[in-house]
């Protein structure tokens, strides 16, 4: 397995208001793999998201991506491997306000040993048109867009989605998952995608289910559909 | 209520903001505390010794005995009293005493401490001398072969700056001190060896120049001193005002400017609150029931930072009332206690500031709809600076649309950087610039070094120096002295105009200096009376040029042009300059001045204040520059907590994203100090302005380059210091939680 967790738990608050987030998850999947993660609203994605992209730590367990044991690492270690090897695409585009689209995406180009020619990634995402206007002036759809060129500007190995198009509409929503789409093909990037929507898990290489802190499933996909096919 | 966690929340996270705040105020409310109280105290007490001493208008000094004292009085509404003195010799010691017998209608004494007179042998002495002698109340003293048992410290306002002669500039505690002794045992001293001078107030209304006049014909007046030119009691009244103004004027402004600079901080940091006030309006929470809420936020640090001012200022207020009256002058002090006036203002100010500007800014932040509000979407939408497809870094791009798009916030950051800066250069320009008067005045005045008041009138050329005939004189109605100066052709005095070209010294040519020509308004061409102040005769003189001195009240012309003015001998003369000391016996001469110590006066009087100020204000001036360019940094960083999280997710180092969003403002550092030496020029310059009557002449604004150069450093310092605890603020900036609630 390409990332494993073994054992995770996490818990927020404490004594009445005590909240298991994580409650003994195990979980693991494949290099190159797109595995959608689904559950009702507090089950736990976006902490197990968190934990594998290095934004937060478990209380126990472990994690390892790759040769590395995450759930091992301090801060600055953590730092350097959200610098070096995710990618984050969130509901909210979290976009720089002051910088133009081309500039988000500079912004994480800069730190990046190898970054993807900046340009050939924009025209990818069908930014060309946009590079020079403000997050604000932007669609929902296009600002996440922006998000991902800038997630996948450093060619990162896992790209972590968490509702990427939680706030877009269907056609704005099937444009970006086809870029997941043409991205995972072309560069073999794990990626992993939080959804409420059922029609997304279907271009899903695995499907993993969430709840109240615990894996209910995690099985293949096994009739894999294009994103062009899906209802969404 | 709910809401009130939110306080706390908001609070704890921001908890250096509030701290900083607070502090803040509470280093403002306590110089403003601690000086008007220790001050404040001070001052009521000079001014209840002033109306409980009846204090004199006028000295005179007379040839024959006034006789008809009831009579004058009656006549011209004055008040006036014969006081009588004696210079007594301490046994054992170089000291003298000028023991007086109470006065009963002008120059009442005051106990400052111990007894009142009760027996013949009891005798009260002046507090400065008692000091220096090492006497203390109760211990005894041989004067003149009398034995006097000390039963008390006195103060008379007409020695309170203890001069043996009107003419000294020092008050020598180790030789002279003055006394009271009983009527009784004054009345047992030869009269023959006392000294009479009559003491005088004017009633409302008085006519001074006829009664000087009436009393000069019957009596010949050898003497007359105004009391603005007394300077026992006016040193100490002037020294009195200075500290008004820096108590009353400056320190109020000061605390008035950064509780105003803090309340528009505090309006800045609410306003990130927006999209909180947006949910909770649409929850159905009323606008005034919100605001009201958020006052809260201005209220606490305000109410705080007061009572932490004015408990920091209690301990304080003992030995600033020490710094600021004991080694100036000898007057009793009541021991100061804080003033509840300073309390109160500094309770009510900030507190109402604060809270005030954070409820018109919640107030105002709810005026836009509730989605945009909880969208965070303001309703004047703010142009953002254009250079989208200028070749640059990002960084230098985000730097610069965050520096020029947030124009407000700019302004404050500058305004804090400036603030500190301001404080500096106006006490280093203030010194600089009494230094350089004093320099300059001493200089300008020519090559002498010593002046010898001769105490009779000689006629020729003296074998040493240069003849100098000189008299004081009254400018029509104004009690300040001129001096009038007849000279010589000589190397000693420069005798120039304004343009540098010399002034011959012509007969019958009079050259007014230049501070006299601003202080009467004289031109060249213009004429001018004066008047004698002893025996009021008047003379008419024709100003022939502006002579380069701004610091001398002075007329200059050849010896015999003002001998002959003044109907002497042509070679009259009573004081000689020179450039080498000459050894003459005691009884020539009435007194030495040396320019050295002319300067040092000068020096001692006007800028030593200032002088021991320096250390103090540059230190509450970085503090106080540390915590305001903490403070609007500090602003910076909370509006930008979602990029900066949002940094710190996709990898970038603390450092990295210090330099990208914390340090944009160091190119606004040399604005910042420019701004601050300005202003500090600028506030010197009023200073001087507004104090000009009372230095008796107008002091230039003047800063040397290395004290621009120390408030640059200063400021530079501060801001690194604020950098330097700032860059910790971005360790404390969850990912998780801005992620959650950030959305632009
Ligand atoms: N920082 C936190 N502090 C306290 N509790 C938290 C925190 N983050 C998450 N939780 C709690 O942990 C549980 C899991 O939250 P999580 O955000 O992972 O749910 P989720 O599955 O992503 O839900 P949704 O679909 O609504 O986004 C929730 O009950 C939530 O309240
Ligand atoms: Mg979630």
């Amino acid at each position: 397995m390409f990332i494993e967790v073994k054992n995770g738990v996490k818990e927020y608050g404490s004594g009445e208001s005590l909240i298991r987030a994580m409650d003994g998850v195990e979980f693991g999947t494949e290099k190159g793999e797109i595995t959608v993660i689904l559950g009702p609203s507090g089950s736990g994605k976006s902490t197990l998201l968190n934990m594998l992209g290095g934004i937060d730590t478990l209380d126990s367990g472990s994690i390892r991506i790759g040769d590395t044991t995450i759930s091992g690492l301090g801060k600055s270690g953590l730092s350097e491997y959200r610098r070096k090897q995710v990618g984050f695409v969130f509901q909210s585009y979290n976009l720089i306000p002051d910088l133009t689209v081309r500039e988000n995406v500079e912004v994480v180009a800069d730190i990046s040993a190898s970054p993807l020619p900046i340009d050939d990634l924009l025209d990818k995402l069908e930014l060309t048109k946009h590079k020079y206007k403000f997050p604000k002036e932007l669609s929902g759809g296009q600002q996440q867009r922006c998000a991902i060129a800038r997630a996948l500007v450093k060619n990162p190995e896992i790209l972590l989605c968490d509702e990427l198009t939680g706030a877009l509409d269907s056609k704005s929503s099937r444009d970006v998952l086809r870029m997941l789409e043409k991205v995972n093909a072309e560069y073999q990037t794990t990626i992993l995608i939080i959804t409420h929507n059922e029609g997304i898990s279907h271009m899903a290489d695995r499907i993993i289910r969430i709840h109240d802190g615990r894996i209910i499933e995690n099985s293949m996909n096994s009739n894999k559909l294009a994103v062009s096919d899906l209802s969404i | 209520m709910t809401l009130n966690k939110r306080y706390l929340r908001n609070v704890k996270s921001n908890i250096s903001f509030y701290l900083s705040i607070t502090l803040l105020t509470a280093l403002g409310v306590c110089l403003h505390v601690a000086f008007d109280s220790s001050f404040g105290v001070q001052q009521e007490s000079f001014q209840k010794l002033l109306s409980d001493s009846l204090p004199e208008d006028a000295e005179i000094m007379t040839m024959f005995p006034v006789d008809d004292i009831q009579d004058l009085e009656n006549e011209y509404h004055v008040s006036m009293e014969r006081q009588p003195y004696i210079d007594l010799d301490m046994q054992g010691t170089e000291a003298e005493v000028r023991v007086f017998a109470p006065g009963e209608k002008i120059n009442l004494y005051q106990i400052q401490e111990g007894s009142d007179l009760k027996n013949e042998d009891d005798i009260l002495l002046s507090g400065l001398f008692m000091e220096r002698q090492g006497l203390s109340i109760g211990d005894t003293i041989e004067l003149s072969g009398k034995t006097y048992h000390i039963c008390g410290k006195v103060i008379k306002t007409d020695y309170l700056f203890c001069l043996k002669n009107i003419s000294d500039t020092f008050s020598d505690g180790d030789r002279f001190g003055v006394g009271v002794v009983l009527n009784s045992a004054f009345s047992e001293y030869d009269s023959a060896d006392q000294a009479v001078v009559y003491a005088v107030r004017y009633e409302d209304g008085a006519d001074s120049v006829a009664f000087r006049k009436a009393v000069n014909e019957k009596f010949g007046i050898l003497s007359y001193v105004d009391i603005g030119n007394n300077s026992r009691l006016q040193s100490p009244k002037d020294q009195f005002d200075e500290l008004d103004y820096t108590v009353n004027i400056i320190l109020p402004v000061s605390m008035i400017f950064m509780v105003l600079l803090i309340a528009v901080v505090l309006g800045r940091k609410i306003k990130n609150e927006r999209k909180m006030i947006g949910v909770l309006h649409a929850l159905g929470y009323k606008r005034y029931e919100l605001a009201l809420h958020y006052s809260v936020l201005g209220a606490i640090p305000g109410i705080l930072g007061g009572i932490l001012g004015i408990l920091a200022a209690i301990p304080l207020i003992g030995p600033l009332s020490d710094m600021l009256i004991e080694d100036k002058m000898e007057v009793f002090y009541e021991v100061s206690h804080i003033t509840p006036t300073a309390c109160l203002v500094a309770l009510i100010l900030p507190t109402v500031c604060y809270t005030i500007a954070v409820f018109i800014t919640a107030l105002i932040n709810m005026r836009g709809s509730a989605i945009d509000m909880i969208k965070g979407l303001s309703k004047n939408k703010k142009k953002r600076m254009g250079l989208r497809k200028a070749k640059m870094n990002f960084r230098t791009k985000y730097k610069l649309r965050a520096v020029f798009s947030h124009f407000p916030r700019t302004l404050l950051v500058i305004l804090g950087i400036a603030l500190g800066g301001t404080l500096v250069a106006f006490t280093f320009a203030c010194v600089d610039s009494i230094d350089r008067y004093v320099d300059t005045s001493v200089k300008a005045t020519g090559d002498y070094e010593y002046e010898y008041f001769l105490s009779s009138i000689k006629t020729g050329y003296p074998e040493k120096g240069s003849a100098v005939i000189a008299a004081s004189f009254e400018v029509e109605d104004n009690p300040d002295l001129i001096t009038l100066m007849g000279v010589d052709e000589n190397k000693l005095i420069d005798v120039k105009n304004t343009s540098g070209e010399d002034l011959p010294l012509e007969e019958g040519k009079f050259y007014i200096s230049e501070m006299s020509s601003y202080a009467y308004h004289v031109k060249e061409g213009d004429t001018i009376t004066i008047r004698n102040n002893a025996d009021l005769k008047e003379y008419e003189i024709h100003v022939d040029g502006i002579l380069v001195n701004g610091s001398q009240s002075l007329l200059i012309a050849s010896r015999k042009t003002v001998n002959s003015l003044l109907g002497m001998q042509e070679d009259a003369y009573t004081m000689v300059m020179s450039k080498e000391k000459i050894d003459y016996r005691d009884s020539e001469l009435l007194r030495e001045v040396s320019k050295t110590s002319l300067a040092e006066a000068l020096d001692k009087t006007i800028s030593q204040g200032m002088h021991d100020l320096l250390l103090p204000i540059t230190i509450i001036a970085m503090v106080i520059s540390v915590i305001t360019t903490y403070l609007m940094v500090n602003i910076l960083l909370t509006e930008s907590s979602s990029v900066i999280s949002m940094l710190k997710v996709l990898g970038y180092r603390n450092k990295e994203i210090n330099r990208t969003v914390t340090y944009i403002y160091h190119a606004l550092v040399p604005i910042g100090v420019a701004l601050g030496v300005w202003f500090g020029l600028l506030m010197n310059k009023l200073n001087f302005e507004t104090q000009a009557a009372k230095y008796n002449s107008y002091i230039e604004n003047y800063v040397t380059p290395k004290s621009v150069i120390i408030c640059a450093g200063i400021t530079i310092i501060s801001y690194i210091v604020s950098m330097f605890l700032l860059s910790s603020k971005v360790k404390k900036v969850e990912m998780v939680e801005s992620l959650k609630n950030s959305q632009e």
